[in-house]
């Protein structure tokens, strides 16, 4: 993982995890009866839920210390109209 | 049993089960790469204790939800016997697929009481006998619905037999630890049977529905053999659990 990206082990896991058993109870819902209506809503709702996990676990990026320094340093440096 | 299967069913089980194969082998097989300390999981011959940290960790989650929202032990034993409800409703309307899903949620919602209990230090004598009671219910409404889906086949002897085996396994527990014996040994286990007959159910509806229906009935011959499977290994269970309270017990004066 490169440096200033953070990824939470466990973040999203619980709505991938819920997405994916909607997802399958709607698919059988298709699958298995001629209500297609239902089981595809339930089918989207698992597959957003799931989409919904897995951004939550995608690489953020977040503000490291050196680079907090860095924009302090350049914030102190810049030229205000008081010190020109 | 009147369904039929169609081109897109054949084509959309397929996607299904390429779809279940693929995130097992993802997931199960991220998860064992990594190193872990299964030494507290524990294990049995069916359920390997890599399997259960993998199942295990990714319950964590949502016990953590259920902690943070609230959630009492009671409300999931609730929640286990509304599923186990729609269990028999799927079984009896031949949603087989369903059936099987919702057939691993009520398992899990079996193991998640326990454990958010323990996490929220909330367990009491009350909470672990409605989670007895409820687990017999849900287990016998998984054969019950078995038994309104094969009500017209021979396949229902089978599952009179298994759903036998069923309760006979949990009695012998229950009685021997009524007379002080331990009796948490056995082949097949309540863990091991959902496990079994979900999956078992899962793959046979894909199955039915990938290679049609040119089998005679009757059909769903996977489920039909992973119901002769679990009337033969409780059976061996049942034998098991005897033997070792036998032993356990040994010449114990009458009480």
């Amino acid at each position: 993982m490169s440096e200033g990206k953070h990824r939470p082990e466990s973040a999203g896991k619980a709505k991938r995890v819920v997405g994916t058993f909607v997802f399958m109870v709607g698919a059988g819902i298709v699958l298995d009866s001629s209500a297609a209506w239902p089981g595809t809503v339930i089918m989207l709702i698992g597959m957003v839920l799931f989409i919904w996990g897995v951004a939550a676990a995608f690489p953020r990026e977040t503000v490291t210390q050196p680079e907090r320094d860095r924009h302090a340093t350049a914030a102190a440096t810049r030229p205000t109209e008081s010190n020109l | 049993m009147d369904y039929h299967t169609s081109t897109f069913n054949q084509a959309f089980a397929l996607a299904l089960l390429g779809c279940i194969i693929a995130t097992a082998v993802v997931s199960i097989g991220g998860y064992l790469r990594r190193p872990h300390d299964l030494s507290a999981v524990g294990g049995s011959p069916v359920l390997r204790s890599g399997i259960r940290g993998w199942y295990f960790e990714n319950l964590q989650p949502i016990e953590q939800l259920c902690v943070r929202w609230g959630i009492r032990p009671a409300y999931l034993s609730c929640a286990q016997l509304v599923g186990s409800v729609l269990v028999v409703a799927c079984y009896a309307g031949g949603l087989v697929f369903t059936a099987g899903w919702l057939l691993l949620g009520t398992g899990t919602l079996d193991i998640m009481d326990g454990r958010v209990a323990r996490r929220t230090n909330s367990g009491s004598l009350r909470g672990a006998f409605l989670d007895s009671v409820v687990d017999r219910f849900a287990d016998s409404m998984a054969y019950f619905g078995l038994v309104i889906f094969y009500r017209n086949s021979w396949v229902l002897w089978a599952v009179l037999f298994a759903w036998l085996g069923a309760l006979m396994v949990s009695y012998v527990r229950a009685r021997a630890e009524g007379l002080g014996a331990q009796c948490k040994v056995g082949l097949l286990q309540r863990p091991e049977r959902y496990v079994i007959l979900g999956f078992g159910t899962i793959f046979g509806a894909l199955v039915e529905h990938i290679t049609g229906t040119w089998l005679p009935a009757p059909h769903y011959w996977l489920v039909i053999a992973t119901i002769l499977v679990l009337a033969v290994l409780s059976s061996l269970t049942v034998l098991q659990r005897v033997l070792h309270v036998w032993q356990a017990l040994g010449e114990s004066p009458h009480v």
